[in-house]
């Protein structure tokens, strides 16, 4: 196996200092909109209102802390869905954000680790076929699905349920696939051989042994992709208009004048948007170790 | 000596097992894959010859989805302008895109000055959602920069992303926006795949007197060469189905200015029921042109791996 390299510090030539201070760049052009729009979202609404309206300076610029904002945001921050006539706050909507990325992230990264699992270990033609299918499918784009795919669960009367998203996500396609073929088969065979001459279950190996080994990866993938369903605000819009989640509730306060416009004033509009994604950048804060460990991708080769 | 065999059974019988153990966990994954992937697709291809009507349904109709391909959309300039938009979004990501991303991943990789938290840094536009990040960019550049600019050089600028706005300025803020958010994953994923480059190469090189340059060129580039065929791959297939953050600055309501062929495939569906049949039409127009490309590519770049 290939040793893992640790360079030490090397000293940066021309092109790493053109390098840093393009990296500076980048995190300037981060930083810079992140903490305008936290200071902009605690200041007061009329001051911040003023100054960009009427372009003005002439008092000095106008910053008044206040956490109204916030409150407003708070207050005004619900959606009615069309069909169920039912509105949720922002409560609700963090519950139909969890739900929904627990349930796609969960579904797909528990059938995934399976299916690679077969495919790694078991040295049929068939798992060759599989891992050839799904380099395929990775590869060769099929656009205009969408339609398809909400008219499909229409037809199985299944449209617009939580189950409808487990039964979507019940699939093993993606680029993670590989990574965990990958990872299965980097672990000697031994092991299961030890086992089965003890006499344990294929089940056994396969839960007590072997994915105990990869858990780490697991997780660190299930985190990755309950991320990027909890961002996704398109996909659920279509798939679950019943239950708003919580980005999507960014997006319509964003689009929907509430509250004799206040909301649309931009330190609400910013308040609003943050405590929306607030969960999300808590999980980052707790988990940023294991996120940042390092999913790599090799080649794509059927 | 002779290998231990498993507790109270012989090969045959651990084969059949370890098939029935195989057939009993693929099975449901096949039979989702079949409705999900084959039939939806299928389904697409279908759909593409049909058309919805509230009151009938969905009916064949082997001319309307054409027509208005042809007529609606190839005949004007605004579908021109989203193609192009699609095109040169998608040379901006993979150009600048790629090349800082190699580049920022050499210097974490490294380990230059703040490595470790720029490595943190890149790592926000992945975990903070579009949307958030799209609230931030058009409130400090569509509000914020304005003011600043009138404060400091009495200039009025009208806020770049209100609908009377210049659209070319508006298209170029967004694209800006999309390639800036765009590739700290890919840099995160070349710097953990340098990471995993066996040491012993790197040590060879420098005792044979390697320049860094050198060491880039002939030991790092070669390396990463199969994950920057994955992200060209990739990009290629989504491009015609990337909006690229068009409908997070501009809902609904784009300008043919700002919108992209990935814009056009969503909002057909988010219009409801009778967008349904286009955006297949459309899709599959896209599938037909993007399937040749994709494979020439992959081809290509295999052989350059190889």
């Amino acid at each position: 196996m290939a040793r893992k390299l640790k360079p030490k510090r090397e000293k940066a030539g021309v092109i790493g200092v053109l390098t840093g201070i393009l990296l500076v760049i980048y995190v300037l052009g981060l930083l810079f909109p992140a903490l305008w729009s936290l200071v902009s979202s605690f200041t007061e609404r009329f001051s911040y209102f003023n100054f960009y309206n009427d372009r003005i300076f002439t008092n000095g610029p106008a910053f008044k802390f206040t956490t109204d904002n916030y409150k407003i945001a708070r207050e005004c921050m619900m959606i009615t869905a069309d069909e169920t006539s039912i509105t949720y706050n922002i409560l609700g909507m963090y519950i139909h954000s969890v739900l929904y990325s627990v349930i796609c992230a969960g579904v797909w990264v528990l059938v995934t680790s399976v299916v690679s699992y077969l495919v790694a270990r078991f040295d049929y033609k068939f798992s060759k076929i599989v891992y050839n299918f799904v380099v395929i499918t990775m590869c060769i784009p099929i656009v205009g699905g969408l339609a398809s795919e909400l008219r499909m669960l229409q037809r199985l009367g299944i449209y617009g349920t939580w189950f409808s998203m487990g039964v979507l996500k019940f699939n093993f396609l993606g680029v993670y696939f590989l990574t965990f073929v990958a990872m299965f088969k980097a672990i000697p065979k031994e092991y299961t051989e030890a086992a089965k001459i003890d006499g344990a279950s294929n089940l056994r190996i396969m839960l007590s042994i072997i994915f105990p080994q990869a858990l780490n990866m697991i997780v660190t993938v299930f985190l990755l992709t309950f991320i990027t369903y909890w961002n996704d605000y398109k996909t659920a819009m279509l798939y679950l208009p019943k239950y708003p989640v919580a980005t999507y509730g960014v997006f319509y306060f964003l689009n929907t004048p509430m509250n004799n416009g206040t909301t649309s004033e931009a330190p609400v509009q910013v308040a609003g948007a943050i405590l929306m994604t607030l969960p999300i950048l808590i999980v980052f804060i707790i988990f940023n170790k294991r996120l940042r460990g390092g999913v790599y991708v090799g080649g794509i080769k059927g | 000596m002779k290998t231990p065999q498993p507790v109270g059974l012989n090969k045959k019988h651990r084969d059949k097992r370890d098939l029935i153990f195989y057939c009993a966990l693929m099975i449901l994954p096949l039979i989702q894959l079949c409705i999900f992937y084959f039939g939806v697709n299928f389904q697409t291809i279908m759909m593409a010859f049909q058309r919805f009507d509230v009151e009938d349904g969905y009916s064949w109709d082997l001319h309307s989805n054409i027509n208005w391909f042809l007529n609606d959309q190839v005949r004007t300039a605004g579908f021109w302008a989203m193609v192009k938009n699609s095109f040169m979004i998608y040379l901006y990501t993979q150009l600048a895109g790629t090349v800082l991303a190699i580049l920022f991943a050499y210097y974490i990789y490294k380990r230059h000055a703040g490595s470790l938290f720029f490595r943190f840094m890149l790592f926000l536009p992945s975990i903070i959602p579009a949307i958030l990040l799209t609230v931030l960019y058009k409130k400090t550049v569509g509000l914020g920069v304005p003011a600043w600019l009138q404060y400091l050089f009495g200039k009025v600028v009208e806020d770049p992303f209100s609908p009377t706005a210049d659209g070319n300025i508006r298209y170029t803020l967004i694209t800006l926006f999309t390639v800036w958010t765009g590739f700290a994953a890919q840099t995160l994923i070349y710097s953990a795949t340098m990471d995993r480059i066996d040491s012993s190469i790197i040590e060879a090189g420098k005792v044979d007197g390697a320049s860094p340059w050198q060491e880039f060129r002939h030991i790092i580039l070669p390396n990463i060469l199969p994950a920057v065929s994955v992200f060209i791959i990739t990009g290629i297939a989504c491009f015609f189905t990337n909006d690229n953050n068009v409908f997070n600055f501009m809902s609904t309501s784009a300008s043919p200015h700002d919108k992209t062929i990935g814009y056009l495939l969503y909002t057909l569906v988010v219009n409801g029921e009778t967008g349904y049949c286009k955006s297949a039409f459309l899709g599959l127009i896209c599938s037909i042109i993007l399937i040749p490309v994709v494979t020439v590519v992959r081809k290509l770049l295999n052989r350059e791996d190889d």
